[in-house]
């Protein structure tokens, strides 16, 4: 309800003349009046809006009293004098300008991942990304993140999923490493026992198969070769693989407990 | 009772029209000794520091106190502080 500072106002002084004449004659008018004081001596103190001034003026010559603006306080007074401050509107508004523009750029792009990266890999993967425009400086409007990402994936390796985060100012792209597959075992050798038993199954799926169903085996013995030698001699060198394929057998385990003694 | 009162009497009781605006009464409401809300009122008779004059229909209010200020002034309410020692009425009718 208060404030009358928004709007802007006037202090007066009124002096002399029918005081409450004035005051009365200011309210049917419809001029309203905040902090009215009395100073004593027939001196009043009042604020009135800026727009009633005129009005007030004569209300004050047809109560006889004499009036002086004191103070001039207000928003269109502070943009009154702003006006005369050019140079200062201008720095306001540029800086202004400036805080907009920075606000709409990237200022730091980071890496996130579970596993270390090597300065190498960050090197590369930044390198990517400023070519997609994502790199300090540059404004973030039409930046295309999807490709960048996809490029990023397509051309580094081991990693299951790129993402580009932008938080404000910042970039954060986080990585997540692919689980590689096992490596391809290619040696030679051979598949052996690990333990005394008897065959129950055996299936081949490359070497040659070196026991029987129903042989029993020892420990180390060899169940699939990887060196192929030809059935019939003389039809052709034998060569060497890598052996793979599935022997089932029955082992069994010894255990010694003290017996209860019979006394 | 006149045309007018029972008319007046109807306003208020039965249709709850506040009873500032039936009987043309000023509102006050006085916050301790230090703020005195007063609306509907028709002119400022006296203003000193240590008495106000307010006019209402059918009336004045005489207000006695120190440091007393107006610190609004509309056409139709007014706020009056400072220390207020009394408040009178002095009716005319």
């Amino acid at each position: 309800m208060f404030s009358h500072r928004l709007a802007g106002f006037c202090r007066l002084r009124i002096v002399g003349g029918a005081q409450e004449r004035f005051i009365n004659l200011a309210t049917q008018r419809n001029i309203e009046i905040w902090n009215l004081r009395d100073l004593g001596g027939g001196v009043l103190l009042a604020d009135v809006s800026l727009r009633s001034l005129k009005a007030v003026r004569y209300v004050a010559k047809a109560a006889g009293c004499s009036l002086e603006v004191i103070e001039k306080q207000g928003l269109p007074i502070t943009l009154r004098r702003l006006r005369r401050r050019k140079s200062f509107l201008s720095a306001l508004v540029v800086g202004f300008l400036l805080l907009v523009l920075f606000s709409q750029s990237i200022l730091k792009v980071e890496i996130e991942t579970e596993k270390a990266l090597t300065a190498q890999e960050k090197a590369k993967i930044l390198a990517i990304s400023a070519a997609h425009g994502i790199r300090p400086y540059a404004l973030a409007w039409e930046l295309d993140w999807q490709a960048a990402a996809e490029d990023i994936l397509r051309r580094t390796d081991g990693y299951a999923w790129v993402g580009f985060r932008k938080d404000g100012v910042f970039v954060q792209i986080r990585l997540v490493e692919r689980e590689k597959p096992p490596p391809e075992n290619d040696g030679i050798g051979d598949i052996v026992a690990k333990s005394d038993g008897v065959v129950r199954e055996i299936f081949v799926m490359k070497g040659q198969k070196k026991v029987e169903v129903g042989v029993a085996v020892r420990a180390g013995d060899v169940l699939i070769s990887g060196t192929v030698t030809p059935a019939e001699p003389g039809t052709g060198s034998a060569y060497s693989v890598h052996p793979e394929g599935l022997v089932r057998g029955s082992v069994w385990y010894e255990r010694r407990l003290p017996a209860a003694s019979a006394s | 009772m006149s045309k007018k009162d029972r008319w007046n009497e109807v306003m208020t009781d039965v249709l709850s029209v506040p009873g500032e605006i039936v009987y043309h009464m000023p509102r006050i409401v006085l916050t301790g000794d230090r703020s005195l809300f007063l609306e509907n009122h028709n002119g400022i008779l006296h203003y000193q520091e240590d008495l106000i004059k307010i006019a209402y229909r059918g009336g004045n209010l005489e207000i006695c106190g120190e440091g007393l200020t107006l610190p609004v002034l509309k056409p139709d309410e007014l706020v009056v502080e400072g220390k207020i020692k009394s408040i009178a009425f002095v009716n005319l009718i």
